[in-house]
């Protein structure tokens, strides 16, 4: 084989993948999205066979495979970081303030959500913080993931 | 030494061109219904295999992993089978692996396909599969390719659109009884004829549709499924093989892929003679073309010869050979391996007189399922037997 370090030594055929996406919520993610879209509130699904509430919510409960109906708001307190990064942008670009990356939990729920830290010094993030969802303003609310401007110190 | 395995339970969603469900939730549901219906839960299964088609149309790389608690595979032993259209029954196949092998009492095998994720239409993903450099920079469509083929089949036999289209009528007449159907219809040789050209020959009553769907069905080794059930359907023969992705090296008139995968599933099942012993037929019609090329290609009847079978009836829900029953991708719908799995549903319910209005007469006891995919050369074949 030899080494190719001068492109045009060889031909290319430029090609690309030109596909687009509308992606469905799905039955439990309407219900999710509509409440943080109306209300500001978070919703999880309950197993009541397990015994526990998921976020965020399932149409199933992946234990016991039973089809979950009860929905219930999560409470505001009780969300820490269970564990976070601090980084650069999307395309790998130094920013004058790094992203905060968070995996938030809740001490009733299983999982949790994915979602950047505001209004928090990098400096003082620490893991097993205590942090709150941050809903955007009502009349900017769309139904999606970005209705949350993300968690906040809970003081 | 290899164990018996059986079907013991199977399920499936509605076919529909853009469903509300998620993969993940279209896949629960067919699983759902699988192991209610084989009396087992999720608990009893000891392994899991998805199948599910590109990537590209659910709109989510690795989408396996993606479904995979949909489908019951959380903390299990979990496998994706990937073999383009021909996922539905090579998803079968897989699960058989699973239980002959001795490795799974109880597999369940979930497919699932999210068509309409992908906009403005499906068929954006698929102008991805042809070779980047010798076929992609003439931007061909995937009716294209079908319409190459079938303009050469139709021309070795001397074949007439008539018969073909026939095709078309019996399978989406059939689908009126299948309440998961997306385009049931009771139509005419004339509308199909009558119906636009997309790409001589191929009008578009000869196309089935995108869909959205999900399928499943569970496995059992012979000593479970006695434990579960007084109505094992026997997975007896499985098949797949796979030919030439060149167009213009392999036999477009014939389906060499099918002989092959047919043949392989036929000597396991101790078939000798498939014309005659199988009972009822599933075959893999995503064009109506495709249920003739592909009957013979099964060696259900000699080569050109499917499309005068189906003129003199002989393929009809009470003809000698049933084939779709279902009503077939043609008029079920076509989420791709979701596809492939409602026909090995589909011998399911019929070898257990389970079909309903489908049920086609005098107690069907072999069936067949087949599925066609990868670069339109791939085929996966099952043999069941009750």
């Amino acid at each position: 084989m030899d080494r190719v370090d001068r492109p045009q030594d060889i031909k290319y055929w430029y090609g690309g993948i030109d596909t687009a996406y509308r992606y469905t919520v799905g039955i439990a993610g309407e219900r999710f999205f509509r409440e943080l879209r109306d209300t500001g509130k978070i919703l999880a699904s309950r197993c009541h066979r397990c015994n526990e509430a998921y976020v965020p919510p399932r149409l199933y409960c992946v234990k016991c495979f039973s089809e979950l109906k009860d929905y219930e708001e999560v409470p505001d307190d009780g969300w820490y970081i269970h564990t976070y990064s601090t980084a650069r942008n999307q395309e790998g670009q130094r920013l004058q303030e790094p992203l905060i990356w968070v995996v938030a939990k809740h001490r009733h729920v299983v999982g949790g959500l994915v979602h950047r830290l505001t209004r928090a010094s990098p400096v003082d993030v620490t893991i097993g913080m205590r942090i709150r969802p941050l809903p955007k303003e009502k009349e900017r609310r769309i139904g999606s993931i970005l209705d949350l401007e993300g968690f906040v110190p809970s003081q | 030494m290899k164990s018996r395995v059986a079907v013991v339970g199977a399920g499936m969603t509605l076919f529909r061109r853009r469903l509300l469900e998620t993969g993940k939730e279209l896949s629960f549901e067919a699983a759902k219904m699988a192991l209610e219906s084989g009396g087992a839960t999720i608990g009893d299964v000891d392994s899991v295999v998805m199948g599910t088609a590109p990537d590209a149309f659910d709109g989510i790389h690795m989408k396996g992993e993606y479904l995979s608690d949909g489908a019951g595979g959380w903390r299990k032993p979990y496998t994706r089978a990937y073999v383009g259209g021909g996922t539905g029954v090579f998803a079968a196949v897989a699960g058989w692996w699973h239980v002959a092998s001795g490795f799974s009492d109880l597999c369940l095998a979930v497919t699932e396909e999210k068509m309409s994720s992908c906009q403005p239409h499906p068929q954006y993903a698929f102008l991805t599969i042809f070779d980047h450099t010798l076929e992609r920079p003439l931007r061909p469509n995937l009716l294209w390719i079908f319409a190459l083929e079938m303009n050469r089949y139709m021309h070795t036999y001397s074949i007439p659109k008539e018969h073909i289209a026939m095709v078309s009528v019996k399978n989406k007449g059939n689908a009126l009884h299948h309440p998961c159907s997306q385009l049931g219809a009771k139509i005419t040789v004339d509308d199909v004829l009558n119906s636009e050209v997309i790409a001589w020959p191929v009008q578009l009553l000869d196309v089935s549709p995108t869909s959205d769907g999900a399928a499943a069905i569970l496995l059992a080794s012979e000593e479970k499924a006695r434990e579960l059930t007084d109505s094992p359907v026997w997975l007896d023969g499985v098949g797949w093989a796979i030919d030439s992705a060149y167009w213009t090296n392999r036999e477009l008139a014939y389906p060499v892929y099918a002989e092959k995968a047919g043949r392989m599933a036929y000597r396991m099942a101790g078939i000798t003679d498939p014309s005659k012993e199988i009972d009822v037929a599933e075959v893999y019609d995503p064009f109506s073309y495709k249920e003739l090329h592909h009957m013979e290609g099964l060696q259900l009847c000699p080569r050109g010869k499917a499309p005068g079978l189906t003129a003199d009836g002989v393929t009809q829900k009470d003809g000698d050979l049933p084939v779709n029953p279902s009503g077939g991708l043609l008029g079920v719908g076509n989420p791709i391996a979701a596809a492939g799995m409602m026909k090995v549903c589909e011998i399911f319910w019929q070898l257990r007189g389970e079909a309903g209005k489908r049920q086609v007469p005098d107690s069907p006891e072999v069936g067949l399922a087949h599925a066609w995919g990868d670069l339109m050369q791939f085929s996966s074949v099952v043999i069941m037997r009750r």
